[in-house]
């Protein structure tokens, strides 16, 4: 006990951190997650929403050990497996790039088509696990093996309730985020009861991740606060199209920039993290990388454009909005949406005499699962001992929950959002009626 | 989207499947399953080691988009069935008729033998025991036969 550190958080009060963990947590790329917002850009929109991936990681690590110490007291986890899984929440973030998912978009959804391979957050994590030798030594020299804690990261550890722990519907992660994040925005629809979900989480006789049916309405809140966050934060439209723009800016500044040429790819991040200056890769770093650029003219006009906009909020501004819950999913309405996007560039470029429209214009068209079928956490019902998804559980309020929030957003450059606001206003109207024809 | 391949794959194969039950998802899940990490097409899913075996996130969201798949069909597809996915997929397949049990319970011991053996850590030295640890309801009969027949086809 000589050297455990107690670190007082807002939401867990405080955390007891052993000696061996304090030792991790002290290392160059973990203090690297204080430096990373956990919104990203959310605080555009809530000035207060600028926690960061450190807090979130330890608050993680703190449910991971409450979890863990419970289902190891009912016989489902092993005891010895206790600290793996407290190290897996502990760094199942430490490989988060600047802006949280604002950056990840970039390598999710655009390297694809730059013929790069695409990867997520997760990926990293675990590269930074196996290819940091700092860390790599201290999780040995603690007699943890660094490839365990990475494959309960990417989901692919042997048990496969340890990688449902920390990923799935009802996880260690959401459950801290959702909570941490409403405190940080204000948005107190986001609360949740955590004591009660740890309480009465379980594993049935399959081994699956299950409530008891009494923890029937913590659960059933957590859905729906997840929804209300989906809806005020996550998907809120301004903070949205910031992130969008931010995967933008990266774009751009990693074709423009030849000295960030190995952040293109994940084998240059990786050949980064073994030397040791991915640790440097932050949000401070990125805006001192833009600044920069724009004070010494080092960046196209694009880019530049870009790059003022996003660094004195004057973004892109909606022009157009659907966000409907529906069964159905977005599918034929983004295939519509993406149709009347191409004839929108063509006519902008067309009628203006301008090339590269794109750029004076954001599109964006998803469903978000509100539950997920395949990952939804079983309810033990306490009287016959069944098992039973929780949205088919008879008095589950997830039952006549939608399936999908679907939203299609047009953003529009500032500079060019009355002209277009004037020509495409009676389509946009149509475009409206026509796509909620698709949805119930 | 590759779900449109899988699905054509089920269909020369004549196994109808309904996304919207949940065993019809778990068989969409290990063909695709199969054809990625067994029969080496990349389809750019990523499998995690999850209650009923290899699941993909990826896979699971496009399914939601699988009436854009119907655009394909009556173009004859674009499964050929003198084609080495084809006739390896159906090679896998064919040892379910040896098993007495649903397709989608059959599938899920294939691919989680599959896993267990080569993609989940730590390394399992017994695949056959360390699956029945962790699914019990699943006949150690069937993953023998299972094991025995995936080993002869050079998958294990």
């Amino acid at each position: 006990m000589g050297k455990d550190k107690k670190i007082y958080d807002e939401i867990h009060g405080y955390i007891l951190l052993p000696e061996d963990y304090v030792k991790i947590v002290d290392l160059p790329i973990f203090q690297r997650l204080r430096r990373i917002k956990q919104l990203g850009v959310a605080h555009y929109v809530y000035p207060g929403a600028i926690h960061n991936r450190f807090s979130h990681s330890l608050g993680v690590y703190s449910l991971m050990s409450r979890l863990a110490k419970k289902l190891s007291g009912e016989a489902y986890i092993d005891k010895d497996d206790i600290p793996v899984l407290e190290l897996a929440a502990l760094l199942h973030d430490i490989g988060h790039m600047p802006y949280s998912h604002a950056v990840e978009l970039y390598y999710s959804n655009f390297a694809r088509s730059r013929g790069e391979r695409t990867f997520t957050h997760e990926d990293l994590s675990y590269a930074v696990i196996l290819n940091d030798s700092d860390l790599k030594e201290a999780l040995n020299d603690i007699g943890i093996d660094p490839y365990e804690v990475a494959h309960i990261i990417k989901g692919n550890h042997r048990n496969p309730l340890y990688n449902q722990l920390l990923s799935s519907d009802l996880d260690v992660d959401r459950m801290d985020y959702l909570v941490r994040d409403s405190l940080h925005t204000g948005v107190v629809y986001g609360a949740i009861d955590i004591d009660r979900i740890l309480e009465t989480l379980t594993v049935d006789s399959e081994l699956r991740l299950s409530i008891f049916s009494k923890g029937l309405i913590a659960v059933e809140n957590f859905y729906i606060s997840r929804l209300h966050m989906y809806r005020g934060v996550y998907y809120h439209k301004t903070s949205l199209m910031y992130e969008l723009m931010v995967a933008r800016i990266w774009e751009a500044l990693l074709d423009e920039n030849s000295e960030l040429s190995k952040l293109r790819s994940f084998d240059g991040i990786i050949s980064l993290i073994k030397s040791g200056e991915f640790r440097y890769i932050d949000d401070y770093w990125v805006h001192g990388v833009l600044a920069s650029m724009i004070r010494n003219k080092e960046c196209s006009d694009y880019l530049c454009d870009l790059a003022e906009m996003f660094l004195f909020r004057k973004g892109y501004k909606t022009i157009f909005d659907l966000t409907h819950l529906s069964n159905k999913h977005v599918s034929e309405v983004e295939k519509k949406f993406s149709r009347y996007i191409e004839q929108l560039v063509e006519k902008i470029e067309k009628e203006n005499s301008i090339k590269d429209a794109y750029r004076f214009i954001i599109p964006f068209a998803e469903s978000i699962s509100i539950y997920k079928e395949d990952e939804a956490i079983y309810v033990v019902d306490q009287n016959s001992k069944r098992s039973i998804e929780i949205y088919e559980y008879p008095s589950s309020v997830i039952r006549t929950l939608p399936k999908y929030l679907i939203i299609a957003r047009i953003y529009a450059h500032p500079y060019f959002r009355s002209t277009l606001t004037e020509y495409i206003d009676n389509e946009l109207k149509y475009l409206y009626s026509d796509l909620t024809k698709h949805l119930d | 989207m590759n779900i449109c391949l899988i699905m054509d794959l089920l269909k020369a194969l004549n196994i109808d499947v309904d996304p919207q039950k949940h065993r019809d998802r778990m068989i969409i899940q290990k063909v695709g399953y199969i054809v990625q990490e067994m029969l080496g097409t990349d389809l750019s899913y990523s499998f995690k080691w999850y209650t009923y075996g290899p699941y993909s996130r990826k896979l699971s969201k496009e399914l939601g988009s699988i009436e854009l798949c119907k655009s394909i069909e009556g173009k004859g597809g674009y499964v050929n069935i003198d084609s080495i996915l084809y006739k390896g997929l159906k090679q896998i397949l064919s040892i379910c008729s040896e098993i007495n049990k649903p397709m989608h319970r059959c599938l899920e011991m294939i691919t989680s033998l599959h896993m267990i053996a080569n993609k989940t850590y730590p390394k399992s030295e017994d695949p056959i025991n360390d699956l029945i640890n962790i699914k019990p309801y699943m006949d150690k009969q069937d993953l023998e036969k299972i094991y025995s027949r995936l080993k002869a086809m050079k998958y294990l």
